[in-house]
Order: structure tokens, then C-alpha cells, then sequence
């Protein structure tokens, strides 16, 4: 049974480039592009792993992370926090938050975040 | 030294005109000290009366205090002009980040087509390899802007350096084999688990090794030495170019500093990648250096703290 992986994120264009990764990798895929939408399909298709941007229209990163935390059916499931932002505030807001990883995008290849999945998947 | 004597340089380096300018204010009120005491002295032996003494003494303070707060309002604009520039950078580089990194992979995913024609294939490794550098040097002025404003956070761990460097060697080959430079590895035995943050100590390393391999001469070796300390591991990297000069020596790793030498042999290189290797290095508990001989040998050397409780 292949592992379920949502991304949140508002760049379209990088939703593409993540979504070809994992699917040509044997995952599935699925997305939101706001924090609102992002939640409601957290809740609605309990993915395997979460990837979360931290800044999003409508509700940002922290808030997403903070409710897939707070909700009995999503508070063990894994999230990879993949951002821009490196301030030490937000790494440790959201490492708090209990993300499972921290990833600065532009200091990762993609075979690097694709490493990163696996661990976080355990596979 | 000289130009620590040198006002008017000083107050150029700082772009602010001499009466703004907080070097120039205190060296006027310093004056303006000697000049009153010597007066108050002087005039104190012509009038003995103690309310005139007093009244000048008021005098004198009262401008002296004219004069601090001039000078603390020189110093507020120039604390200013540094926030507003790192706060610029900061903005900036993260605006930039963003379309960089997507850039990137999407330029990996498309090297990845093996339908890729070979012209194709040659143009967009091009043009990833310029993205490549206009990520690092994001990546690096944003890395400086938190040493200087002390927000380097570092996440220590225990690792493995040996199996750190050997991934960096690994991902360096295709740039040292584009050099026709060959990259050895002696690895001393039992070297201990180091205690550091991996991922900003890995981006030392690549500093290190990135610029033995950029400016080694043609067809020579650079050696990667581990050892061991007694609290410490330490590496050694050697290459063979041209020797840094005793005058080079003082300022290699200084924020911004290329040597005659390192710009007569490459046009790039920000001048960033020691700073950032001596910050992250020595905030870990370490220290680096380098040695050069005149037949241009050059060692660049790094210790870090070993792992308290050894998991070999």
C-alpha cells in the first residue's frame, strides 16, 4: 500500500515540482495551497506524512502545525517543516510545535529532501 | 593601527561627516576635558572665590553634556544605518530564496530526462551550476548576517566526521575531476564521534575543500587528513598553488577578504567562506588556522570537540 503524502504549500510551481518527485517515486500525492485547506485535508484523508511551508494565505505553518498536534487523529503523524525562513525563532517555535524536521529549501538538493522523507516515513 | 589614529578615514568608512560622526565628537570632548580642568586650574588661582569656581564649574559640565548627548545621538544613527542594512540583506535574501530553490530542483528534475538531447543537457547543467552559485552566496550572506547580529543558532549532535567528509568528497568529485585535481583521504584509525551541528559544520568543510579545489594548480593532489586529539578531532586540508603572503595572512578570514593572489586566480568567490568556517568552527567549541609555505603548500586545519559518550 503506497504512503500518502500531503504538501502544503502556496507556490503552485513548487507543489509541481514536489508532486512529481513523490509520485514518481511511488507515493501519493496530495496538496493545499492555504494553511485552511491544508488543515481540512489533513483531517479528511489522514496522510502518512505532512510537508508544511511556513508562510500561508489564511492560516500560516504554526497554525497548521499546531492543530494537526492538537487533533487525536493527526497528533502522531509526521511533519517535515520545508521553509525559506531560518530565523533561530522559527526553527524553535516549530521544532517545539514538534515538527520532525526542520528543512531550509535552498540549502537541500531534492535527493537530500527525498532522503529526508524516507527517514521521517521510517521506510 | 595608523588607521585606527585616522579620524577622518574612520568617519569615511562610516560615510558620516565629521560632526556627526562619534570618533571626531569624542576626541573634541576629550579636548574640550583637558582644556576645562586646565582652565578651572588656571582661573581658579585668579579667582578664590569659591561661587565663580562653582558657576564655571556648571559651566563646563553643562557642555560636556551638550556634547554627550550629540555624540549618543551619532551613535544611534550609526546603530540605525546597521539595523536598516541587515535587516535589508535579510529581506532581500529571503525574497530571493524562495524562486532560487524552485528553480533548482526544477532544473534537477529536468537534468533527470534521459530524452534530455546532449545540447540540451550541456546548456542547463550551465545554468544550473550558476544557480547553484547565486544559491550559496544567498545562502552565505544570509549565514553572515546572523553571526553578526550573534543569531547563529547551532544544533549540536553527536557525528561521525570521517563519514561527514567522506560525503563531502563524494559530491566534490565531479568539481575537482573538471579541475583535473584529485582528492585523498587518510583517515587515521579509531577517530572519535565529534560534537557539533552537523549540517553548519558540513558547510565549513565545503568551504574549505571548495576553495583547495578552486585555487589548487592543474593536475595535482589535495589531501584530506583526519586525526585524532586528545579532546579534539582535527582535519587537515592540503593543496598545492599559489602561497598566501605573510600580508594575505593576517586578513584570510576576514569578512569580504579575497587576496591578490585568490582574485588574480578567480574572478568569483564572495570573500564569505572563511569568515563563515572560523564563526562556525570556533562557535563550536574549536579552532581552524592555516599554514603556507613559500613553495605553496598550503594546510588548512580545524579541530572539533569529541563526543562525550562514544556510540562507536
Amino acid at each position: 500500500m503506497p504512503k500518502k503524502i500531503l504538501f502544503i504549500e502556496d507556490d503552485s510551481s513548487l507543489q509541481r515540482t514536489i508532486g512529481d518527485l513523490l509520485t514518481s517515486n511511488g507515493y501519493i500525492f496530495i496538496s493545499a495551497l492555504t494553511g485552511e485547506d491544508g488543515i481540512r485535508l489533513c483531517m479528511a484523508e489522514s496522510p502518512d506524512l505532512v510537508i508544511l511551508d511556513l508562510i500561508l494565505p489564511q492560516k500560516d505553518g504554526f497554525e497548521v502545525l499546531t492543530k494537526i498536534r492538537n487533533t487525536p487523529e493527526t497528533k502522531n503523524t509526521p511533519v517535515i517543516v520545508l521553509t525559506n525562513l531560518e530565523g533561530s525563532e522559527e526553527v524553535e517555535r516549530a521544532l517545539s510545535l514538534g515538527a520532525h524536521t526542520y528543512l531550509i529549501k535552498l540549502r537541500y538538493s531534492l535527493d537530500e529532501v527525498l532522503e529526508k522523507i524516507k527517514k521521517a516515513l521510517g521506510d | 593601527m595608523l588607521h585606527e589614529l585616522n579620524i577622518k578615514a574612520q568617519c569615511g568608512d562610516l560615510k558620516m561627516p565629521l560632526w556627526e560622526c562619534p570618533h571626531f565628537l569624542f576626541m573634541v570632548m576629550g579636548f574640550i576635558i583637558i582644556i576645562a580642568i586646565l582652565g578651572i586650574n588656571i582661573t581658579a588661582r585668579f579667582y578664590t572665590d569659591p561661587e565663580i569656581a562653582a558657576l564655571i564649574v556648571i559651566a563646563v559640565t553643562g557642555f560636556l553634556l551638550i556634547i554627550s548627548h550629540i555624540i549618543i545621538g551619532a551613535f544611534e544613527r550609526v546603530a540605525e544605518a546597521s539595523r536598516a542594512r541587515s535587516e535589508f540583506i535579510s529581506i532581500i535574501s529571503h525574497q530571493l530564496r524562495n524562486p532560487l530553490s524552485s528553480i533548482r530542483w526544477q532544473l534537477e528534475i529536468l537534468l533527470r530526462d534521459p530524452a534530455l538531447d546532449q545540447r540540451m543537457r550541456s546548456y542547463l547543467e550551465g545554468v544550473n551550476e550558476y544557480n547553484n552559485r547565486m544559491a550559496k552566496l544567498v545562502n552565505d550572506l544570509l549565514t553572515v548576517n546572523r553571526i553578526e547580529n550573534n543569531r547563529l543558532v547551532l544544533t549540536s549532535t553527536q557525528f561521525s566526521l570521517v563519514d561527514l567528509i567522506k560525503k563531502i568528497i563524494k559530491d566534490n568529485t565531479f568539481f575537482a575531476d573538471a579541475s583535473h585535481i584529485a582528492i585523498q583521504l587518510e583517515e587515521k584509525k579509531n577517530i572519535p564521534l565529534v560534537y557539533a551541528d552537523e549540517n553548519h559544520i558540513q558547510w565549513a568543510i565545503e568551504n574549505l575543500l571548495g576553495n583547495a579545489i578552486r585555487y589548487s594548480n592543474p593536475r595535482t593532489v589535495i589531501t584530506v587528513a583526519i586525526s585524532k586529539q586528545a579532546e579534539h578531532a582535527r582535519v587537515d586540508i592540503t593543496n598545492r598553488g599559489a602561497p598566501i603572503s605573510s600580508i594575505d595572512a593576517a586578513h584570510i578570514f576576514k569578512k569580504f577578504f579575497r587576496s591578490k593572489s585568490a582574485q588574480r586566480a578567480r574572478s568569483d568567490g564572495s570573500g564569505l567562506g572563511l569568515f563563515i568556517a572560523k564563526s562556525v568552527v570556533e562557535a563550536s567549541g574549536g579552532s581552524i588556522g592555516f599554514i603556507s609555505d613559500h613553495s605553496g603548500l598550503t594546510t588548512f586545519w580545524f579541530t572539533l570537540p569529541r563526543a562525550k559518550k562514544q556510540m562507536q
